[in-house]
């Protein structure tokens, strides 16, 4: 994957658009989601644990005066009297004293006073149903063991819709003693009296008694019993407070009871509206991931395409196809590069066409080279037996002439490419020593070299051909004429310059020589010339080679420039 | 010229941008995932554990029971009042919570077992260990544990019970023997012993007071059955006071409660004798909180729970002091009930029972 991104630049570019599109995006939508549910989670937590105090405090209330109630109860004189001597008052009296002292309370709990063996005396209950209590069981025998007020859940079935029963001794005479019980129950009904309006409709609460059994509960803890839920997480080491059915559940106890509150209100962000949230950040940044997959891929492409025109021009030139070339209508830098590479593989084009040609124009003087060496040997060794039989028959001329002959052939068939000056020019004075024989002294020969430059090595035959071409065309009709040949250094130059006094050369011809323009082989018998500076040129570079000039006094002087090398 | 086509320009320029830019990007992703983890974890963090809701070990203690809640409920709350202790209740069928016992074995998952015939405490002995409850020698000694394996709840004869509506006294079931008859063929109510244990200990007590071979017991008893189970010891008398039967075989607890609520039924204490097979309480090997368990037992043989149960539940005292209290309204005759063959021979029985009613099984 990371290879397959890192070998593409159009996947390069598509792959940073879509971090550079989606990162920001996805981290701060989640950012968001999570600041906005912690701040709504503690608005919601501060007015919960508000209600719940309001709550718990209207519960302890009722508990406080249960027990404020009951003592005055059971200290009153009247009930003491009734109770501990057995004394006599009118049903009428006991009950307008049962009634007076629980006013507070009676709205929301039934009094009752229970004889010590837990018949039932007195009730502010609205039935006349009056049933005992056992008082080795429950809440009389809790109550006989201890002094105060106890608190006791009630199995609702059990106690006619009791759900929780407060009872108190009433003392008897000896310390300690019991003579009867004052109990207050209270229904379910009595705690929805109680809570009335306290409540909203999502709300549940739940009364726990001390070992965490429900004595009350409403809302939605009723429905799905919190309270055995709570007890569980209790027994099991669980977290009690955890959240419970997308509900948050908050735990108060109330005073010194030892019952506690619960009250469950619902989360402000259920799961289910978590996940909604994340299931929308996840559709929004599918979206932009796919607006800009779409114009990362357009851009990326914009981008990458002349890179990849290149990069496939580039191939097909290392390939081998020079006529590659780049058409781009674009002006920025990808345009100028297109253009540099066209200008690039021109030039390389022309450069490869221009070596050929070279390659191609060396091979034809070489062939005709080749040719004129036919047989050399042959005719050396002729040439030799000449030299002999001339001298045998005392023709010292024909000898000379053979001779000289001789040695011009032996240099120019050895297969040695370049020879030292000194070589070069000993041939020229052969030839012209042949020359003056030939032509009977017609022709002076001058030879004038520069110590320094003896020993320079130059291509060989590149004099003699231009003395020949001298005494063949500047000579031709002259009753005599000096040739002269001089060598000089000229810096890093050799030049050689050969001269005659003969009938010269039109402006045309030279500055067709001059130009280079030479006509194909052949012109005007100017082979030698061509030749020489072909030769030249090809050797040493275009800098290099042949040039003609009128000689003062009439006459042609060539001028051959090659570069000093020794 | 050709050789500066070929030059080669390295781009280093390239990858050290390249280099930096991933550089860049690793630092980036690591601190996003600083932040995200931040974030995620602030949210999370509301409130502190529920540590200061912590128990005790030693407030602790796991029943499993199988009696019903209205039984355990007001026992199990009286214990935790007077004791402060937490009781984690398991509820379910005798068999049902020994088996689970069984399979917990060894993972401190059970401190008491409560309730269930105590031949059933016989049949899985290797789960309990001895324990006498401090007021042993009160208890109803033909019955008890000689080496206090299991301690005595309560006792719980076996009764016949018949629709009042359907069945007149004239001819209401007189004794076991006419269950073994076509008499009342096809209209018994009756729960699958496999499930039931009362089913059991009535099968075990027909096969000792009639002295029959536990074979032909079960022809007799299968055929008179005519293939019709109750589904639970609970459906028994719903049925015969539904009328869907007309007689049933039930505990005398059971029928009184009924009686109590209401329901149009009489019940008949068989005329050859029954048995009052005791349930039980018992300590688990291996108990997490052997002293709360023992306080436990010790608890349901007090006096307080055994004036309970006979007052509130209809059930028979195991304290010899308080039975002469007891209210007997008809004669029972109660026969001596061999518990340990009753427990031995369980397996047998209702293995030769499956073959009786197979559809039944599982």
């Amino acid at each position: 994957m990371k290879n397959g991104i890192r070998k593409s630049f159009k996947r390069q570019i598509s792959a940073s658009f879509l971090v550079v599109a989606c990162l920001p995006l996805i981290l701060s939508s989640v950012f968001l989601i999570q600041l906005f549910k912690m701040k709504i989670s503690a608005d919601y937590q501060k007015k919960n644990l508000a209600q719940e105090k309001q709550i718990a405090g209207i519960l302890t209330g009722i508990f406080s005066s249960f027990e404020s109630v009951t003592g005055e109860l059971a200290e009153d004189e009247t009930i003491r009297e009734v109770f501990q001597e057995g004394e006599r008052r009118t049903k009428r009296e006991i009950y307008s004293l049962l009634y007076d002292k629980t006013a507070v309370i009676r709205q929301c709990a039934e009094v009752t006073l229970y004889m010590e063996d837990g018949g039932c005396l007195y009730s502010t209950g609205a039935g006349t149903a009056k049933e005992n209590l056992p008082t080795y069981w429950g809440i009389l025998r809790a109550a006989r063991e201890q002094d105060g007020l106890i608190l006791l859940r009630e199995e609702a079935e059990e106690g006619a819709g009791i759900v929780l029963r407060a009872a108190r001794k009433i003392p008897g005479q000896e310390k300690g003693s019991c003579a009867g019980y004052v109990v207050i129950s209270m229904k379910e009904d009595d705690f929805e009296t109680v809570l009335h309006g306290n409540l909203g409709g999502q709300d549940g609460i739940c009364i726990l008694d001390d070992h965490w059994e429900n004595v009350y509960s409403s809302g939605v803890a009723r429905q799905k019993d919190a309270a055995e839920e709570l007890r569980r997480r209790r027994m099991e080491g669980e977290r009690v407070t955890e959240n419970w059915n997308d509900n948050a559940v908050y735990i108060t106890p109330l005073a010194e009871s030892g019952f506690s509150l619960v009250l469950l209100r619902p989360l402000p962000f259920t799961e289910n509206t978590v996940r909604s949230m994340y299931s929308v950040l996840l559709l929004m940044a599918l979206a932009s991931g796919s607006l800009c997959a779409f114009v990362s891929g357009k851009l990326s492409g914009h981008l990458s395409a002349p890179i990849q025109t290149l990069n496939r021009a580039m191939h097909s030139l290392q390939e081998g196809d020079l006529k590659t070339r780049i058409h781009s209508k674009r002006e920025d830098e990808f345009g100028q590069l297109s253009a540099s590479f066209n200008a690039m593989a021109e030039e390389l084009e022309m450069y490869t066409k221009r070596q050929v040609e070279q390659q191609k124009q060396l091979d034809d003087v070489r062939i005709a080279m080749m040719q004129a060496q036919l047989n050399p040997h042959f005719l050396y060794n002729t040439l030799d037996t000449m030299k002999w039989v001339a001298k045998a028959n005392h023709i010292p001329k024909l000898a000379t002439l053979a001779a000289k002959l001789a040695k011009i052939l032996r240099t120019s068939i050895s297969s040695e490419q370049f020879i030292t000056l000194a070589d070069e020019i000993a041939l020229a004075e052969s030839y012209a020593e042949i020359q003056s024989i030939r032509f009977d002294g017609k022709f002076s020969f001058t030879f004038e070299v520069e110590e320094d430059t003896r020993n320079c090595m130059v291509p060989k035959l590149i004099v003699q051909p231009i003395v020949e071409n001298a005494v063949i065309h500047g000579l031709s009709e002259c009753e005599e004429g000096a040739i002269a040949v001089e060598t000089r250094r000229q810096e890093e130059e050799l030049w050689i310059l050969i001269s005659d006094d003969g009938c010269g050369m039109s402006e045309e011809q030279r500055n067709r020589i001059n130009s280079r323009s030479f006509e194909k082989r052949g012109t005007e018998g100017h082979i030698g010339l061509y030749n020489v500076d072909t030769i030249i040129r090809l050797h040493y570079g275009e800098q290099f080679g042949l040039s003609v000039a009128d000689r003062e006094g009439g006459g042609l002087r060539v001028m051959l420039r090659l570069p000093y090398e020794v | 010229m050709l050789k500066n086509y070929k030059t080669e320009i390295k781009p280093t320029g390239m990858r050290m941008e390249r280099e930096k830019s991933s550089r860049f990007c690793r630092r980036g992703a690591r601190v996003a995932a600083l932040l995200f983890l931040s974030v995620v974890l602030s949210g999370c963090g509301t409130g502190a554990g529920g540590e200061e809701y912590a128990l005790m070990e030693d407030e602790q203690l796991i029943l499993y029971t199988s009696h019903k809640e209205e039984v355990y409920g007001p026992i199990v709350r009286e214990f935790e009042e007077r004791t402060g202790i937490w009781v984690e209740v398991h509820a379910g069928g005798t068999t049902e919570m020994l088996e689970k016992m069984k399979q917990n074995e060894g993972k401190n998952a059970c401190d008491v077992m409560f309730g269930g015939g105590v031949e059933s405490y016989e049949a899985y002995e290797e789960l309990f260990v001895p324990y006498a409850p401090a007021q042993s020698e009160m208890l109803d000694g033909n019955y008890a544990s000689e080496d206090h394996l299991w301690t005595l709840f309560s006792e719980l004869p076996i009764v016949l019970v018949y629709n009042n509506k359907l069945v007149s006294g004239a001819e209401a079931p007189k004794g076991w023997a006419e269950f073994l008859t076509d008499r009342w063929k096809g209209q018994i109510a009756f729960a699958d012993p496999e499930k039931s244990g009362t089913s059991y200990t009535a099968l075990a007590t027909m096969s000792q007071i009639l002295n029959l071979d536990d074979q032909e017991l079960l022809e007799k008893f299968s055929a008179a059955l005519d293939g019709k189970l109750s589904s639970g010891s609970g459906e028994v008398l719903k049925e015969v006071s539904a009328g869907t039967r007309l007689v049933g075989i039930t505990l005398e607890e059971t029928a009184k409660k009924e009686m109590a609520r209401g329901a149009d039924i009489s019940m008949v204490y068989p005329e050859e004798g029954t048995s009052a097979v005791p349930d039980g309480c018992a300590l688990a090997a291996g108990a997490p909180h052997p002293e709360n368990a023992k306080k436990f037992i010790d608890f349901t043989v007090s006096e307080d729970v055994q004036r309970l149960i006979m007052e509130q539940f209809f059930r028979r005292t195991v304290r010899t002091d308080m039975q002469s209290t007891e209210k007997t309204g008809e004669e029972i005759h109660l026969v001596d009930f061999d518990l340990a063959r009753a427990g031995s021979r369980q397996e047998e029985l209702l293995q030769m029972w499956a073959g009786y009613f197979p559809e039944e099984q599982g």
